[in-house]
């Protein structure tokens, strides 16, 4: 470890394990770190650098981990000469530190655990990318460090294995024996406190149990015996909860074993992770999760609270699972896919290097950690040399897997956007041809729609006409009402009248909040003050360039202000986004400046499309990684060859997501755009067959020409009001079609994506799809009579 | 050394949003002004080629969106940048402030293999407004507090001071280049060390120096 490439921070906390007090001066620990890693390269060292330090705050420190990790990350990424330049050995000096450093983590519950794992996991992947890059320069070096290897014996194995699950017992306080007497089985996940709420069997009886249940407490594990992996619970102890709503809904219909409450040995539970079929989380005073298995049993298991991500977690590293979706949106269901080959994720990595070669995995992984326990250093030299070994022999992946990706991407917490792998390209049928776009709904076939009453008879076809041939503008005024859902379609003309009285008043109240605003009351109010900062800026350059914003003192931009002013207050969580003023702007100007039927209409849109503008960017993410998914089924050719230029993260296509083309197009393109999407036909992501149809036109430009992430962006950016946008939607619509013929043969995920049904849920929740959260427990009821 | 690579510079325009930093590559590349910009989604670059010291380098001029939560996406565009210029607006003191955060946001997303002497050039644009907010002095005492950062007080619209500031981004991005340079040209030099003891693993420093 070069200690010159250390710095502050890294110096004091190689000082601190090594039992020597902080120091001011960096020179001078770094002259001390030298001398004492020399000694200990000699084998002569008196200080034990086994102990793991006592770290104060073992998740901060994880922290910290992870952002030298991604530092180091964006280094190697940044390296420009060879093994011996400063980049390179840098980078390589503190990647030592860091792999010292995970290995002194004291990682106590399994959420650590299961951190230190994926950081290890990261540090072995960026090590072999620096192997990568070394092994352009120079190939004898390797000998010498293939001197300096030691072997660990396989006795550590067995030894760290145990300790680690004592540790686990001691920890969660366990009042019973585990597994005293029982086979001994590997540990993946255990957590003390779980209860149990309901356990049927297809048993014929009663049906309604409506009063207050019993439900048990006890320990919860994911163990595996030989080949097989379980989740096991055993009870601890009775206790009573209180009836909690919607308990109810969810028992009613299936059935209750009547002997459990007698009979407690009865109630230990095992299900083999094979025979799982799907599970659903639900958050309600509790965390709880129903697992579902093939022969029809239903398990839910209620959490005190977060521990449920990481049983969560567990149960994703060992199987395969797809959302459920059906009605073109996610039932919360989660479908069991099968299980996972082989399911440690360091077991994994360390298997993909294969530098244990004739070993089993899993002492391989309990030895280099073992190793790393007892001898970092030599241990270290040992695992440098033999992955030099191994790269310097065979050209390096230099992509990361799937965790490795995720942490190095981390944000502050992991959410539901997970990275998808890359099918297999499934052949496609030709693309079919599609009717070329149509007339747009005029005024009188929409009037003409409505009944006496002045209910829309006929919503579906009104939304056909739009989805082929948009709207003339004399009556978008009215439409755009209903597709942004201010007016119900089958509202009277009387219901209208007392929406737009109520909603005036409703915005009225809200825009008062805001205007009634002392200047000393904002000065203490300072997210208020930057969203109010943010619009005033933003509202001054919106379509300047239209007649309808045009001009100083113009006053629509003091509607287009008062209008995002009250949208602040009305979801303050979100607040103003930048992009946000180009959505409402043409809302604004179809609304005539009323300002508040373009306010709630501004809602309605934002209600389909405000996980664009989160904080963490997870909804724009999610849609990246979406479109990345379908071009590599649709195109997989460009999908290629992005690859190959390190961009299927897809940032050329932000802006068109961000704000739905419209900055793309000009002005009343954007319009007819839009209403077709609000249309929801064919289906919710129609918008990603958008990208994917503009894409695949340039998609010889971009090949051809051989661009990378730059000249796409480049190229991206000036189609800007270059695209067609007829050919756009016909297109989308034909590759719509195409990959509904070749439906079956689909990704789930595509499949999911386009809101294609998955044929074996489909055939047993097609009942009732108003409420889809209670559709789960409906179609569990059912597999009960 | 006989022939010269053709030189791509890199450069990264941040700063909060409305500061001018659109604005700015506008004028020095287009050498035109309009108030009519619309905010910037996502990231775009101008390139322009310039004459540096007898070389003739490209200037790939990235511009961002200003709004925080718009940073994490943009960091696949800072990678290898060779100068970062910080924008704040004289008119608006929370800009300024917003200063330490930009800098610190991209050397960790950037994260350059020399942070302590990475270039930054500070730009404090709109000077043409009245209602100046933050004094020139102000400004220059935080750019000597770090290390001394080159400052130009800039204004998009009366193209004051932009091709001034560019010369000496250009200049200082290119100093940046040419020492990565100078390690790639002369690997020998280092490997003498690096061939006796191998500095490859954790503990392996047994140079006494």
């Amino acid at each position: 470890m070069d200690v010159t490439k250390l710095d502050e921070e890294e110096l004091s906390y190689e000082l601190r394990v090594r039992g020597i007090a902080a120091m001011n001066d960096v020179n001078e620990m770094r002259s001390v770190l030298r001398g004492l890693l020399r000694i200990e390269v000699e084998g002569n060292s008196l200080m034990n650098t086994d102990s793991t330090v006592s770290v104060v705050d073992v998740k901060s420190e994880i922290k910290t981990c992870v952002k030298k990790l991604q530092i180091i990350n964006a280094m190697i990424d940044n390296i420009q000469g060879d093994r011996y330049s400063e980049q390179y050995r840098s980078a390589d000096a503190k990647l030592c530190h860091l792999m010292n450093r995970v290995d002194k983590l004291a990682a106590v519950d399994k959420r650590d655990q299961n951190d230190r794992s994926n950081l290890l996991k990261g540090i072995l992947f960026l090590m072999r990318k620096m192997e990568g890059m070394a092994s352009n320069t120079s190939v004898i070096e390797t000998n010498n460090q293939n001197q300096n290897s030691g072997t660990a014996g396989a006795g550590t194995v067995v030894l760290y294995e145990k300790t680690t699950t004592t540790e686990m017992n001691s920890t969660y306080g366990s009042s019973e024996s585990t597994a005293s007497d029982e086979e001994v089985g590997t540990e993946y996940f255990v957590q003390q406190g779980v209860a149990i709420k309901s356990l049927s069997k297809l048993l014929k009886g009663s049906k309604n149990h409506k009063n207050a249940e019993t439900h048990y407490t006890g320990l919860l594990r994911i163990m595996k015996y030989r080949n097989a992996k379980f989740i096991e619970w055993k009870p601890t102890e009775m206790s009573i909860f209180p009836d909690i709503d919607e308990w109810n809904i969810v028992d009613t219909g299936y059935k209750q074993n009547g002997k459990n409450k007698n009979d407690r040995n009865s109630i230990d539970i095992k299900i083999n992770l094979a025979t799982m079929k799907s599970y659903k989380m639900k958050k309600h005073k509790k965390h709880q999760i129903s697992i579902l298995q093939t022969n029809g049993s239903l398990v839910t298991f209620l959490f005190e609270s977060s521990p449920i991500s990481d049983f969560v977690t567990a149960l994703k590293t060992l199987l395969h699972t797809e959302k459920e979706i059906r009605h073109h949106r996610p039932t919360g269901v989660i479908l069991v896919m099968g299980e996972r080959q082989d399911s440690d994720p360091l077991c994994q990595s360390i298997k993909e290097l294969k530098i244990f070669p004739d070993q089993p995995p899993t002492s391989t992984v309990w030895s280099f950690i073992s190793g790393f326990q007892n001898n970092p250093v030599e241990k270290t030299y040992e695992t440098f040399a033999k992955i030099s070994d191994v790269l310097l022999t065979r050209t390096p992946d230099t992509r990361p897997d799937q965790e490795v990706a995720e942490l190095l991407n981390r944000a502050e917490e992991d959410d539901e956007y997970t990275m998808l792998d890359h099918p297999p390209p499934t052949v496609l049928p030709p693309r079919p041809a599609v009717k070329s776009r149509g007339n747009p709904l005029d005024q009188t076939t929409f009037y003409l729609s409505m009944n006496e009453e002045g209910r829309i008879i006929n919503e579906d076809y009104i939304k056909k006409i739009i989805f082929h041939g948009g709207c003339e503008n004399s009556i978008r005024h009215e439409v755009w009402k209903y597709l942004l859902g201010y007016y119900p379609w089958n509202s009277t003309r009387e219901q209208r009248i007392n929406i737009d009285r109520q909603q005036k008043t409703e915005y009225e109240r809200m825009k008062v909040q805001w205007m009634n605003m002392s200047p000393d009351q904002i000065s203490r109010f300072n997210k208020y003050r930057d969203h109010k900062n943010l619009i005033d800026k933003d509202v001054y350059r919106t379509d300047r360039t239209l007649d309808f914003y045009a001009g100083e003192g113009n006053e629509n931009l003091v509607k287009l202000h008062n209008v995002l002013m009250t949208y602040v207050m009305y979801n303050f969580d979100l607040g103003y986004v930048q992009g946000m003023s180009d959505l409402l702007s043409p809302i604004l100007m179809i609304m005539n400046s009323d300002e508040v039927e373009s306010f709630w209409c501004f809602v309605g849109f934002m209600n389909r499309v405000n996980t664009n503008f989160e904080l963490k960017q997870t909804g724009m993410k999610k849609q990246l990684n979406d479109l990345h998914y379908l071009l590599t089924t649709v195109s997989p050719k460009l999908e290629n060859h992005l690859k190959k230029m390190d961009s299927s993260n897809m940032y050329f296509c932000f802006r068109w997501l961000l704000v739905l083309f419209k900055r793309e197009f000009i002005h009343s393109d954007v319009m007819r755009l839009w209403e077709v999407l609000w249309t929801d036909i064919p289906c919710a992501n129609f918008h990603l067959l958008i990208c994917v149809a503009i894409l695949d036109n340039e998609k010889d430009t971009i090949i051809n020409e051989n661009f990378g992430l730059t000249e796409i962006l480049k190229h991206v950016n000036n189609l800007c009001e270059r695209i067609d946008l007829d050919k756009a939607l016909t297109t989308a619509y034909s590759i719509y079609e195409q990959l509904k013929e070749a439906q079956p043969s689909l990704q789930d995920s595509v499949n999911e994506l386009l809101g294609f049904s998955i044929s074996h849920t489909e055939t047993i929740l097609s009942i009732d799809s108003n409420s889809r959260e209670d559709d789960y427990e409906k179609a569990l009821s059912m597999n009960y009579t | 050394m006989a022939t010269r690579k053709k030189v791509l510079l890199k450069v990264i325009i941040l700063g909060d949003s409305s500061v001018g930093k659109t604005s700015l590559m506008n004028q020095y590349v287009n050498k035109k002004f309009t108030n009519q910009y619309k905010a910037t989604i996502g990231a775009d670059f101008l390139t322009k080629e310039v004459m540096v010291d007898d070389r003739i380098v490209t200037m790939q001029i990235w511009d961002t969106a200003g709004q925080e939560r718009f940073q994490s996406l943009g960091v696949a565009f800072y990678r290898g940048a060779d100068c970062c210029v910080l924008v704040f607006d004289v008119t608006s003191p929370g800009s300024f402030k917003s200063l330490d955060g930009w800098r610190d946001e991209f050397l960790i997303q950037a994260s350059p293999s020399d942070p302590d002497h990475f270039p930054f050039v500070v730009l404090g644009n709109k000077v043409d407004l009245d209602n100046r907010a933050v004094s020139t002095k102000r400004a220059q005492q935080w750019c000597q507090s770090k290390n001394g950062l080159p400052y130009f007080e800039t204004s998009a619209k009366e193209a004051v001071n932009v091709e001034q500031a560019f010369k000496t981004i250009a200049r200082n991005a290119l100093a940046q280049e040419s020492d990565v340079e100078l390690y790639n040209e002369f690997p020998d030099q280092i490997k003498l060390d690096g061939g006796s003891s191998d500095n490859r693993s954790s503990g392996g420093d047994n140079c006494a120096c």
